[in-house]
């Protein structure tokens, strides 16, 4: 069972029937967060109904700014390089969504000194390295 | 006072097999908890019949507990559990024997992890891990490059440095006191001292930890035999008895969900555990704690009020954490320097050191233990003493 980490490909993120719509819509370049239209919560990861009030849930565009809470530049290469050649930067990401929602994700396109908690970070959506899959990524905004 | 509904329970075997890291001589699973067992068994002075509970955790990596009494020639039992868990199953197998005898549904119960930790599934591969599959946040988190446990624990730990001020030098201290201990302890797979140099010039993992801040992947088992009270008299070692303690389980599972990273699941029981047992933490003389990273000490031990927010560098600098400091920390060298075997352990060693049987790194006078399994969100701890009431 054990794969090279350096040859496997990006089949390693295993989407699942009620996650496949959220890889559907950021693979069409859209950001967005599993939502219960009776309640009103965001919820991630999705679970296929609402955590809160077990309503009838839908993915949605969201505001894709947010804050970091915690980040680690990543030396030893845990995963396939085609989902993320190491020397990385990964975030947990507190997004600016009603209630609050934590999301997981690379840190690109930033230097190392700006990636600390406390800075806004903008989701965006990037191809990984190995092609294929796109995925939700953050870049600290300009302005910090 | 006993949890309620819930009395103490006896230790009155301890077994494991040698921890190693060796592709050549590379043992399964199955093979090493049928070992362990027997040889708790032996030390607790029981012919193999005499059990009739067996119980395990694991993560899809050890051998189960049917399959494992069948490999020690257990052909019947009353009572038998397996736990999927990660290291706070340390705690709950425990906790569920303890429930088992307590009802009398057995009357000795063996309890066991065992796991081809370095030559197996290895907890730093990810292909592994993706086996082990744990939890919804797991495929959002291996997308983004963030599977395996070193790269969690560096996001607590680089929080509770923003936070709280820890630096590196502090969770190196941790290290390097918890590989003096595992200096002495001829089972320990790392035995070799380092100081905070060579701390500070080991392999980067996942910023702030390095290597030596991860724990030892190691191929290994160890089983206990619990019974009750009334039977533990007549075995060949003195009875180290298990009070129980509390335990916590969170945000269903998920690491990423925890609101304060730079606080641990103590943040909810140590308080109620200190006053189960009506004893703060200056009556401990051993502390088994939880050990996967170096941060979890840290982070843990502030949680149960060994010291202050942001003193846990300072504790293990000035020789607080060691023999003749307020606790000895992980005399056997933990999950750091003994080996993983996933908290396990850490309750052979609580009990080896009350029993007063832990040679040259035996802690004088010991009567009190407390044994603490898993980390973050998840998480219990324990109450060994030598006596049957707390």
């Amino acid at each position: 069972m054990t794969t090279d980490p350096t040859t496997a490909g990006t089949d390693f993120v295993k989407p699942q029937v009620h996650t496949q719509p959220f890889w559907d819509s950021v693979q069409a370049g859209e950001f967005v967060l599993e939502h219960c239209g009776q309640c009103g919560r965001y919820s991630h990861p999705p679970v296929g109904a609402c955590r809160n009030c077990a309503g009838p849930v839908e993915f949605v565009p969201v505001d894709v700014h947010g804050v970091i809470y915690s980040a680690s530049k990543m030396h030893y290469q845990a995963v396939p390089e085609a989902v993320r050649k190491a020397p990385y930067w990964v975030a947990i990401v507190d997004l600016n969504v009603q209630g609050g929602v934590r999301i997981v994700v690379p840190v690109v396109e930033t230097a190392d000194e700006l990636i600390v908690p406390g800075v806004k970070v903008r989701i965006e959506i990037r191809e990984l390295p190995g092609g294929g899959r796109r995925i939700p990524v953050a870049v600290v905004e300009a302005s910090g | 006072m006993p949890m309620s509904g819930m009395s103490s329970v006896a230790c009155v075997g301890i077994g494991r097999v040698p921890f190693t890291r060796d592709r050549l001589n590379a043992r399964s699973p199955l093979s090493m908890a049928a070992a362990a067992t027997r040889a708790a068994a032996a030390d607790a002075g029981l012919s193999i019949d005499k059990i009739d509970g067996i119980a395990c955790y694991g993560m899809n990596d050890t051998a189960a507990a049917g399959l494992v009494a069948q490999a020690i020639g257990l052909n019947h039992l009353d009572w038998h559990l397996d736990v999927y868990a990660g290291g706070f199953g340390s705690f709950t197998s425990l906790a569920a024997a303890q429930m088992a005898l307590n009802a009398g549904v057995c009357t000795y119960a063996v309890v066991y992890r065992s796991l081809a930790g370095y030559t197996g599934s290895r907890y730093a591969s990810a292909s592994a891990m993706q086996v082990m599959r744990t939890h919804p946040d797991q495929e959002f988190d291996a997308a983004a490059g963030y599977a395996i446990p070193p790269q969690w624990f560096a996001m607590w730990a680089k929080r509770h440095q923003f936070e709280v001020g820890t630096t590196e030098e502090d969770l190196g201290a941790v290290a390097i006191n918890t590989r003096v201990h595992a200096s002495r302890n001829e089972h320990a797979v790392m035995r070799h001292n380092f100081d905070i140099d060579e701390y500070l010039a080991s392999r980067m993992i996942s910023e702030p930890l390095k290597v030596l801040d991860c724990s030892l992947e190691v191929d290994g088992a160890v089983a206990l035999i619990l019974t009750t009270p009334e039977r533990a008299a007549d075995g060949p070692h003195r009875p180290v008895y298990l009070h129980g303690g509390e335990y916590t389980f969170n945000n269903g599972g998920s690491w990423n969900s925890w609101p304060d990273f730079t606080r641990m699941y103590p943040a909810l029981i140590a308080e109620k555990f200190w006053n189960r047992f009506g004893i703060r933490p200056g009556d401990i003389d051993v502390a088994c704690m939880y050990d996967c990273f170096t941060i979890t000490v840290l982070a843990t031990m502030e949680g149960f009020g060994f010291f202050d927010r942001g003193e846990g560098g300072d504790f293990f600098r000035e020789g607080r954490a060691t023999y003749g400091g307020d606790v000895v920390v992980n005399p056997h060298g933990g999950l750091l320097s003994e080996g993983y075997i996933h908290g396990f352990n850490h309750q052979f060693e609580a009990v080896q050191q009350l029993r007063g049987e832990a040679g040259d790194r035996q802690v004088h006078d010991s009567s009190t233990a407390l044994v603490t399994s898993g980390a973050g969100p998840f998480g219990g701890a324990v109450l060994y003493t030598t006596e049957v009431s707390p």
